[in-house]
């Protein structure tokens, strides 16, 4: 029996900005080019996989305030990219992540007499798009902790890839964040290690070494205050 | 089972929490010796290991 899921629990994490309370669409679109290599005599085209490619596009309401997705959006339009994550049912541990890269490639604000001023925004993802779990809801961080495990179902065969967003801070923390994985949960050896965040800011971090079946976030809290962060984590 | 460490590592021994890091030479327990060994974190520590560690 499948269990469907409501789409209002969506959490859209870009860079350091938490936009989901800004948004009311958010749509991942991951394609793959297939080039034909049909010939005489066959009686059906054929084809071959060739490069995977993907795509988000949101809309919303206008913020230049909390959050201040306005200049988000504005700093991402042609940028450099950024960590980019969309959960659609939510980013509670285990729930379904995909994160990568990305460039803001539009962004238009319009206001109507009627209604309220909107914002749609897209963007390309720049290399991979990771499809992988949550390790991490948002949450303020205010000590050291080993979070709860994920099970993949399997270890990984092609690398893995993780990502840290952190969107808000208070005081001056610190904070050190880990992937690690395990075959057993009892045994956790280190896969990905972020650099420390000091403040609200991203990172996505690759391995091309095989994660294990299990993975967990390792969070170690210094200084004062705190900072809330999300992690996610796919096996490639 | 003596190991050497490939990457830093986290489990429970003797019921205390233990962290172990990367170039360490270790005499464990074998049930996490061979979990190390199963995550590509350590790798079994050896007579030739061992000359050439002294070298």
């Amino acid at each position: 029996m499948p269990t469907f899921n409501h789409g209002k629990n969506a959490v859209v994490l870009l860079d350091n900005t938490n936009l989901s309370t800004t948004l009311t669409d958010a749509a991942l679109s991951l394609t793959a080019d297939v080039a034909e290599t049909s010939t005489f005599t066959a009686s059906s085209k054929t084809y071959v996989a060739g490069l995977k490619d993907g795509t988000a596009t949101l809309s919303g309401y206008f913020e230049s305030t909390d959050p201040d997705a306005d200049a988000e959006y504005l700093s991402q339009l042609g940028g450099s990219g950024s960590a980019f994550s969309i959960a659609p049912i939510g980013y509670t541990r285990g729930n379904a992540v995909s994160f990568g890269n990305t460039i803001g490639t539009s962004y238009d604000r319009s206001s109507d007499v009627g209604s309220v001023v909107a914002v749609a925004v897209a963007f390309q993802f720049d290399g991979d798009a990771y499809n992988g779990k949550s390790l991490l809801t948002p949450t303020s961080v205010t000590g050291s902790s080993n979070e709860a495990s994920v099970d993949f179902g399997a270890a990984g065969t092609n690398g893995g890839a993780g990502v840290l967003h952190c969107v808000a801070s208070s005081g001056s923390p610190t904070l050190d964040v880990k992937i690690q994985t395990s075959t057993d949960e009892a045994v956790w050896s280190d896969y990905i290690t972020f650099t420390q965040a000091t403040g609200t800011t991203s990172e996505l971090l690759t391995s091309a070494t095989n994660p294990n079946q299990y993975a967990r976030a390792v969070l170690t809290f210094g200084g004062t205050g705190s900072i809330t962060a999300a992690v996610g984590f796919a096996h490639k | 089972m003596k190991v050497k460490i490939l990457i830093g590592s986290d489990f429970s021994l003797d019921k205390k929490d233990k962290r172990v890091e990367a170039g360490e030479v270790l005499d464990l327990p074998d049930k996490i010796a061979k979990a190390l060994i199963k995550n590509n974190a350590a790798e079994k520590f050896n007579s030739k290991m061992m000359k050439e560690e002294e070298e």
